[in-house]
């Protein structure tokens, strides 16, 4: 497989010729995508699916939105340094530094999401024999306290942003169950975060900014599990209206749901269960 | 010989224009946009040009624009009061009462989707032909008078020379087609960001609002209080839309107002966004308005129902009036909050700081007659 995939990268290389990149480190960089799936145990995530047996009481669901922001992506070598991936800005999906991966179609339950979905992100990194993948959930801190409305996409998703203080969600999964017909929602961002726009200092209690790394081939689609993301929550489970204000967790400080939660995803510490390669 | 002279006359002597103006017929007009403002949309086939706006001013203060000849846009949208009229609900041309409240015409380049519960129209230019020719109700009620409206304003003198100058490109510049891109042309151009509010987050001016008021932004981004989940970013509503957005919103939401069946029914003269989706999840969904210049804009909600700003602090603080407290398809966001009488005050100092006076008396707006 790994041959394969060298064969690739130099197969790019030849056909993409000519480089167009100002800078002459990156002149010998290649094209290269990384897809991504979404997955429900064997089966492909879409919206408008009837998901059995999700969470620790095992709940009926139906998708409503999973969207997630992606940065800092690396690619795995053999005894040698990760290797940059960087971005191919796109004006939709992909800035330089962010990228947008979209799993949601607005059909079914999904209605306030986009049409559009995304699936790969598309770079630019040196040839060589890849063995992995790290990346970023999330938008970076230095661009999370910005103003949506001036941001350049993918960064002017109104559905993805809290404000200046709290910054961006960082990935939003929500479901649609009997017992919550607004949603059980995991929005995932920074917690606790305070700040003011005319000094713009922000700072956050926890950056929740999770990294996830995945040895395998990286010709293959990285899978995103939604039964693992939910498998730590009990779907059922009614907020207290006290401690717990919202079904799921919002980055809420204090909101006893967020632990499972984040903990899915290695947050604050520990193994992440959501990615894989194979 | 007589052939010739004609020849001649058609040559030298031009038209029956008054004195040319000295712009180009299609001069751009280049919008001043405020500290931190990105490019609002313009749809490529309307082009901001200064005959446009100019053209687009002249109609929104004309009120040979109505059947009644005797209301015009800005009779519903008054510059003194942000372009809203200070009523619950206006009255149209034939008297009809007009179910929902004059919306903000302030910084509407920046919406999307228009209007209070209709998500068709896609632009500024198809949003005004409902106002104009709709007849449910009836407003301006241009309907069945189309013709002899275009044919009053060819007599006029002022568009005689405006609309050939700003759709030079029109065999028969004299068209509703016309009319709107002009409007919506004029519309673009009322532009505000200069509230105390926006010299504080854009400005960097810190001293710009109190300290109440800065602690007003800071509850209003709690998740206690959820004011920022649909009154979001630059415009104050999620209802967003500037020149590089590649995704529309569509955001809708039920804040609780009414529920007159226990299935989430809103009154029938505006039972909301079910009126066209048919989807009963959309009973008692609007659009999220702006909160910039709300000081201006009362009354408030979609049937100008709430009085004043205090009284819309209290039913978000109930989670909702009435029966609406329990209505079905009422947002998770209006779940109702404990606020103590500082932070009230805290919270309507900072929506106070919203209001950019300039706009109000600013002449590019004014009445142009």
């Amino acid at each position: 497989m790994r041959g394969l995939v060298a064969t690739g990268l130099l197969l790019a290389a030849t056909a993409c010729g000519e480089s167009n990149e100002p800078s002459v480190s990156q002149e010998d960089h290649v094209s290269l995508t990384l897809r991504f799936e979404a997955r429900v145990g064997e089966l492909p995530f879409s919206c408008g699916q009837q998901l059995d047996a999700l969470g620790t009481s095992g709940v009926e669901a139906e998708p409503m939105d999973l969207r997630l922001y992606v940065h800092d992506v690396r690619l795995l070598r053999d005894g040698g340094e990760p290797a940059p991936f960087s971005f191919e800005a796109d004006g939709v999906w992909q800035s330089d530094t962010v990228a947008l991966l979209d799993f949601e179609d607005a059909s079914g339950r999904c209605s306030e999401g986009t049409e559009e979905t995304n699936t790969l992100l598309r770079g630019r990194a040196p040839p060589g024999d890849y063995t992995g993948v790290v990346f970023r959930i999330g938008v970076p801190t230095a661009q999370n306290h910005l103003d949506l409305s001036t941001a350049a996409p993918p960064l002017n998703v109104p559905d993805l942003y809290w404000s200046w203080q709290g910054g961006y969600k960082y990935l939003k999964a929500e479901l649609y169950t009997e017992g919550h017909h607004d949603g059980y929602l995991l929005h995932l961002g920074a917690q606790g975060c305070g700040g003011s726009p005319a000094s713009g200092v922000f700072d956050c209690v926890a950056e929740n900014l999770a990294e996830i790394t995945l040895k395998g081939d990286i010709s293959a689609p990285v899978t995103l599990g939604v039964v693992a993301l939910f498998a730590g929550v009990d779907l059922a489970a009614q907020p207290d209206m006290q401690t717990d204000l919202v079904p799921g967790c919002m980055s809420g400080l204090g909101d006893p749901e967020c632990a499972p939660l984040l903990a899915a995803f290695g947050l604050p510490s520990g193994e992440q269960k959501v990615f894989s390669l194979p | 010989m007589k052939a010739l002279w004609t020849a001649f006359l058609a040559m030298g002597c031009g038209s029956a224009e008054p004195t040319p103006l000295a712009e180009e017929p299609d001069a751009p007009y280049v919008l001043q946009l405020p500290a931190g403002f990105p490019k609002p949309y313009i749809p490529a086939d309307n082009k901001l040009t200064v005959a446009k706006v100019e053209l687009g001013r002249r109609l929104f203060y004309d009120v040979r624009l109505s059947v009644s000849g005797e209301q015009s846009c800005a009779s519903c949208h008054q510059q003194s009061l942000a372009f809203t009229d200070g009523l619950p609900h206006p009255r149209g041309a034939t008297g009809e009462d007009v179910p929902r409240s004059s919306m903000s015409l302030v910084n509407v380049a920046y919406y999307y989707p228009y209007t209070w519960e209709n998500p068709q129209p896609h632009t500024l230019e198809q949003q005004a032909l409902i106002p104009l020719f709709a007849d449910a109700p009836v407003e301006m009620g241009l309907g069945s008078v189309e013709k002899q409206v275009l044919q009053d304003l060819k007599t006029e003198p002022v568009y005689q020379r405006l609309f050939p100058k700003a759709f030079p490109e029109l065999e028969a510049p004299f068209s509703s087609d016309a009319i709107v891109k002009a409007l919506a042309s004029f519309e673009r151009t009322i532009i505000a960001g200069d509230s105390p509010f926006d010299r504080y987050a854009y400005g960097g001016e810190e001293d710009a609002i109190s300290d109440e008021a800065k602690l007003g932004f800071e509850l209003f981004n709690l998740e206690r209080f959820e004011c920022y989940h649909c009154h979001a970013g630059l415009n104050f509503t999620t209802a967003f839309r500037v020149a590089s957005s590649q995704f529309l919103s569509k955001d809708y939401q039920n804040n609780g107002l009414y529920d007159l069946d226990g299935e989430g029914s809103y009154p029938a003269e505006s039972p909301g966004l079910v009126a066209l989706s048919n989807d009963p999840a959309d009973r008692g969904k609007f659009r999220v308005p702006t909160l910039r210049n709300i000081a201006l804009t009362a009354p408030y909600m979609h049937d100008g129902s709430i009085a004043t700003l205090r009284d819309v602090l209290e039913h978000y603080a109930a989670g909702g009036r009435g029966d609406g407290r329990t209505n079905p398809n009422k947002s998770q966001f209006v779940r109702g909050f404990d606020v103590t009488p500082e932070e009230k005050s805290a919270l309507l100092a900072l929506l106070e700081a919203l209001t950019d006076e300039s706009v109000l008396t600013d002449p590019r707006f004014s009445d142009p007659w």
